[in-house]
């Protein structure tokens, strides 16, 4: 069968491609950004080299931009027929994979696609279609700054964005894609990076890409799985796991350390990263002890649990006051001081992307 | 080393994969070979409403002094076990500030034979609070990867 066919497998092989071609184009991008720091770096060594290499450099440059946009555009067409088609087969017009609904059913900005089996959880919240954050776009956003700006609260401290709004089109609630799969937290969080950058996105696609992919140094899929005598056994990832799930679908990112003090703590210095990394519209996921949060718990006793950051809250002095955390484990976001955050934080890496998303 | 810097070695190896989020670390375990310390881990998953762990998942030890791995163990998926949390949710501050306190003192005489009284009595604290802030549902575990730590420490400390 042909691989772009019309079906739900051509749409997936579509999206593919799509992303494919966004991720080769920023990589390309991004191998030029390298390439001329080096250049910059090594332009004594260069002597009177230099300044014509810089030339062609930057004449490189120019073009790579100029295409870069038709790249982009060539992208989003692939991703918008890729939703022409899945609309279509949704709508019975067109048959699916064996066994997927061939009945109608909802399309666009509620999360909801014909391929979920029935019963999937819609995110909770009614919100309505036409906000601009409801996540109904094929492919990530990628904006060259944040579309968002801070809000005065009724305590007239300033809150990035609007979170408890978010909150309506963010997963919330893990393990609900499949049985056997309990410790999706961090899997729940790829899928809320990709509903910030405007994706639909549900906890079983992520997952089912995850489990079904090896890790590139072959240690196991990008996910826990395969235990038997527990369903929170399965479902857990690490930050690098995170890192290529995200990449598969779209979005650049990186994985940042936390900063520690002498004694070996997590530093003040990483509330400041985590705002500004947050209100500069980038999405962000960080690794906490869960009891620090869930219990109130004095110390760590050494469960790890991912969450994603939605939001900063200042004083109008621009002390940072703390986060608004969404925690698939928890039923959605809550605001936490940024102190217990800091506390809360494992040594563990964060996910942030390097595309603004938002 | 204290406490928090032994942890913070285990994201600079390779068994950082190993602590993925969803699932719980335990307490390092100490134990000495020729080319050092080892800090050994194990890895477990929880159920809150069962209140009970499972695993391990996989075993690792560390050099923490080197930043090296020394060892990673999966253990196969029929080897996995239920344990029942015996203290779920307890906290003891005190005990915690304790361990802390006496876990780099311990590191310094580890395996001595001839351990002052003043390192007996830390060994002992040590040991009372690790009993305390670990649960007696993991303890099995514990023993089965710091068993020669535990040994010693039972004969020295008494």
């Amino acid at each position: 069968m042909a691989k772009y066919a019309i079906n739900a497998e051509g749409v997936r092989a579509m999206r593919l491609l799509s992303n494919k071609i966004l991720m080769c184009a920023n990589q390309v991008v991004e191998a030029n950004r390298v390439l001329e720091t080096q250049i910059l770096s090594l332009s004594d060594d260069l002597g009177v080299y230099g300044e014509p290499i810089l030339e062609i450099e930057r004449y490189n440059s120019e073009v790579l931009k100029r295409n870069y946009d038709s790249i982009m555009g060539l992208a989003k067409s692939v991703a918008k027929k890729a939703d022409q088609i899945e609309t279509l087969i949704s709508l019975g017009w067109i048959g699916g994979t064996g066994g997927s609904p061939g009945g109608p059913g909802p399309t666009g900005g509620t999360g909801y696609k014909a391929s979920d089996p029935p019963g999937s959880p819609v995110p909770s919240g009614s919100g309505n279609p036409s906000d601009p954050q409801a996540p109904h776009r094929a492919s990530p956003r990628d904006l060259p700054c944040t579309a968002y700006d801070f809000q005065s609260d009724s305590d007239g401290n300033l809150v990035y964005d609007s979170p408890m709004e978010t909150d309506a089109w963010l997963y919330k609630k893990q393990g609900t894609a499949k049985l056997w799969y309990q410790g999706t937290c961090g899997l729940c969080s790829c899928a809320n990076i990709l509903r910030l950058a405007g994706v639909e996105s549900t906890e079983r696609e992520v997952l089912d890409y995850a489990a079904d992919t090896r890790r590139p140094d072959s240690t196991g899929a990008l996910c826990e799985k395969g235990h038997l005598i527990n369903p929170g056994l399965n479902g857990a990832t690490c930050p690098e796991d995170r890192k290529a799930i995200l990449e598969h679908f779209g979005i650049d990112s990186g994985v940042f350390p936390v900063a520690k003090d002498r004694q070996g703590n997590p530093s003040d210095e990483n509330i400041d990263t985590i705002a500004k990394y947050v209100s500069e519209g980038r999405g962000v996921i960080i690794s906490v002890h869960a009891d620090m949060l869930w219990y109130d718990a004095p110390y760590p006793s050494g469960m790890y649990h991912a969450v994603t950051v939605t939001s900063v809250k200042k004083d109008p002095q621009g002390r940072i006051l703390g986060f608004y955390i969404c925690d698939s484990a928890k039923g959605g976001t809550t605001y936490y001081p940024a102190q217990k955050i800091r506390q809360a934080l494992t040594g563990s890496e964060m996910n942030v992307t390097y595309q603004i998303i938002r | 080393m204290n406490l928090f810097q032994v942890k913070n070695v285990i994201f600079k190896t390779e068994c950082r994969r190993l602590v993925a989020d969803g699932l719980c670390c335990s307490e390092p375990v100490m134990t000495r070979d020729g080319e050092g310390i080892i800090d050994h881990y194990f890895i477990y998953g929880y159920d809150e409403k069962l209140k009970s762990y499972f695993g391990p998942t996989a075993v690792f030890g560390i050099y923490s002094d080197l930043s090296r791995t020394a060892y990673i163990k999966k253990p196969g998926k029929e080897e996995e076990k239920e344990m029942p949390a015996l203290n779920w949710k307890q906290y003891d501050r005190e005990a915690y500030a304790l361990y802390c306190e006496t876990f780099p003192k311990v590191r310094e005489f580890l395996f001595h034979t001839d351990c002052s009284e003043e390192e007996k009595e830390i060994l002992k604290t040590y040991i009372r609070c690790f009993r305390k802030l670990t649960d007696g549902g993991l303890w099995p575990v514990y023993q089965q990867i710091g068993g020669e730590f535990f040994r010693w420490a039972g004969e020295t400390a008494g």
